[in-house]
């Protein structure tokens, strides 16, 4: 427990190297000879991930290094490996999307690397100060990201919103972790269950709890959750394309992770429902955060005519769904959660990859331009029509198990308060299902106007084309063969619950 | 002077920072309020662990002060890329982005 035993980190260590060799790269190229930096990024990436995965075969698991402040164990290896694919499927759409843009490209890459650094950490942390730490550095680069078009004043508007609204989120954030050190004397996430156990509901309880209340505020920022919501939709619409994708797929599986983490050090040792969980008060708040963010989102997306906009309301109304599996307090709603999170990375980032090519034809986002996609490109309507009946929780696709898992673990619950919010769930689905089939529609019913061209003859480069093939492939393997991942979902959660 | 002393004027300080948030249009004046709140946190962090007896706390603001430093370097950032596009800093006048 108390080592440093360094070498423990070699993924961070190996993102953190590609950093800097970016950044001098960048320095040292000219501005018309930036392909090597690209290459740089794609090694880091893929060496970081491939290492964060051999870590569950090589490390003797769980194991912690720094004295105790950063831990490796089967659930921070599976959520890298998330977020690995996730950086890479954005690496692929950012490369495409980099050539319409003729300057900037070594801090794109290098923010991007950056958050992803971040997300890395937020696998590992063991405590407050660190999940305070890697949150920022995924969220400042996030800010820079969303306002990288700096000539564009919807990409300087949204950069602004999601800066105001995420340092209030922050400020929230972290007096929440100010409250919960005062309770528990400590930093550690794990000194929660003990303050708890020792101190009973008396004491410290009141402090520890308004301390929670905050902090779990403060993430639903990151997450999109009610009420830290309102900035998505702007920012979605107004960030480049390949930002949207990672801020729907990798900012808000950062603020997942995090909230299982804090919820877990809330538990009791043997992974009861430890004190404070136990009053039921808690329940309550979790589900109506879900049953609101849900309400909002799905209700919100119905009369969307930008495809982004569309997406920013659908990526809020998935928070809600997931925020469900985090609110059954138990090993399988946190199961359901990864799962649902793998599911959310194949389909979501294959909704955004066929909206990146389209958008380059196009140059907008209004959904009546798709009109006609599903004659005149066959392949990316299919890919678009799966992510969407995906995201809708169609039954052969991976959306579908998601969702089933995430309903179980709280129908098990039996309680009127679960009831209520998988009712809530069942209807936003219901409600989802005709957003999301209106853009199909749009694909394949309503034919292009006449004379326009802009969609024939789509050109999609390499990178991406094998983005849309993972995805599509993903899609379809996490809905049918759904065993193994299940079990490796169940695994993470038994990891998480283990952890101390 | 104890920690609820020093706890009741970190909230006070924390809620001042939260109503500029919310109601002055200035985006300068929003940020200064953002570091309000932040410094107020910091402060809570200080009397907490003055309380405790404790240094965790101490170590807390120094990534306090960092993060809000870098958060309010990109705001200011973004603040001078918009009055260079639209010649405000009005929030109330920087709305295409809407429903």
């Amino acid at each position: 427990m108390r080592e440093f035993n360094v070498a423990l980190a070699a993924p961070e260590w190996i993102l953190s190297a590609t950093i800097l060799v970016v950044l001098f790269q960048d320095a040292r190229t000219r501005w018309d000879n930036k392909g090597g930096l690209g290459r740089t990024t794609w090694l880091g990436l893929l060496l970081a991930t491939g290492c964060a995965m051999l870590q569950g075969w090589f490390v003797d698991t769980p194991a912690t290094a720094f004295l105790g402040h950063y831990g490796v164990d089967g659930f921070s290896i599976v959520c890298k490996a998330i977020f690995g694919a996730t950086a890479l499927f954005v690496m692929a759409m950012a490369d495409t999307w980099l050539k319409r843009v003729d300057r900037g490209h070594g801090e794109f890459r290098l923010l991007a690397l950056m958050a992803t650094l971040g997300m890395f950490f937020v696998c590992s942390v063991r405590d407050f100060a660190g999940l305070f730490v890697s949150l920022e550095l995924i969220t400042v680069s996030f800010y820079c990201l969303t306002a990288f078009k700096r000539n564009d004043e919807r990409a300087i508007e949204a950069g602004i919103k999601y800066v105001v609204l995420g340092a209030l989120a922050t400020a929230f954030l972290l007096l929440g972790i100010a409250f919960i050190y005062g309770a528990t004397e400590s930093l550690w996430f794990h000194k929660i269950a003990l303050t708890e156990a020792s101190d009973g509901v008396g004491g410290n309880a009141a402090l520890l709890e308004f301390g929670l209340l905050l902090t779990v505020l403060g993430l639903c920022f990151k997450i999109a959750a009610v009420p830290f919501q309102v900035w998505t939709p702007d920012v979605y619409e107004g960030a480049a394309s390949p930002v949207t994708a990672f801020l729907s797929m990798g900012s808000k599986a950062a603020g997942f992770v995090l909230l299982l983490k804090v919820v877990r050090a809330c538990l009791g040792p043997d992974g009861d429902a430890g004190i404070i969980l136990a009053t039921g008060a808690w329940a309550g708040l979790f589900a109506l955060i879900a049953a609101a963010t849900m309400l909002y989102g799905n209700l919100g997306a119905l009369w969307q005519g930008n495809m982004k906009r569309l997406l920013g309301y659908s990526s809020i109304g998935h928070a809600g769904y997931v925020l469900m599996g985090v609110l059954a307090f138990n090993e399988a709603g946190f199961a359901a959660v990864v799962y649902y999170l793998m599911a959310y990375l194949f389909t979501v980032l294959g909704v955004f990859a066929v909206v990146i090519i389209v958008n380059g034809a196009l140059r907008s986002h209004a959904i009546t331009d798709y009109a006609g996609l599903g004659r005149k490109s066959p392949f990316l309507a299919l890919v678009l029509t799966c992510g969407l009946l995906s995201l809708a929780g169609v039954p052969p696709m991976a959306g579908f198990f998601g969702k089933f898992l995430v309903f179980q673990a709280v129908v098990q619950l039996g309680t009127p308060v679960a009831y209520t919010v998988a009712f809530v769930g069942a209807a936003g689905v219901v409600v989802s299902m005709y957003y999301y089939l209106c853009v199909v529609k749009q694909l394949y019913m309503v034919e292009a106007p006449e004379g326009d061209t802009r969609l024939d003859g789509l050109v999609v480069a390499k990178p991406l084309k094998a983005v849309l093939w993972v995805c599509l492939i993903g899609i379809f393997v996490l809905g049918f063969l759904v065993q193994p991942f299940v079990a490796m979902a169940q695994d993470a959660a038994e990891a998480l619950m283990a952890a101390r | 002077m104890t920690v609820g002393h020093l706890i009741t004027l970190s909230g006070v300080l924390f809620t001042i920072g939260m109503v500029g948030v919310m109601s002055r249009r200035n985006i300068l004046i929003v940020l200064l309020s953002v570091e309000l709140m932040l410094n107020a946190v910091a402060l809570a962090f200080v009397g907490f662990g003055a309380w405790r007896g404790n240094l965790d706390g101490q170590i807390m603001v120094f990534f306090a002060i960092t993060v809000a430093a870098a958060e309010v370097a990109v705001g200011l950032a973004m603040v001078i890329a918009l009055f260079r596009l639209r010649l405000t800093v009005d929030t109330d006048r920087v709305s295409l982005l809407k429903d």
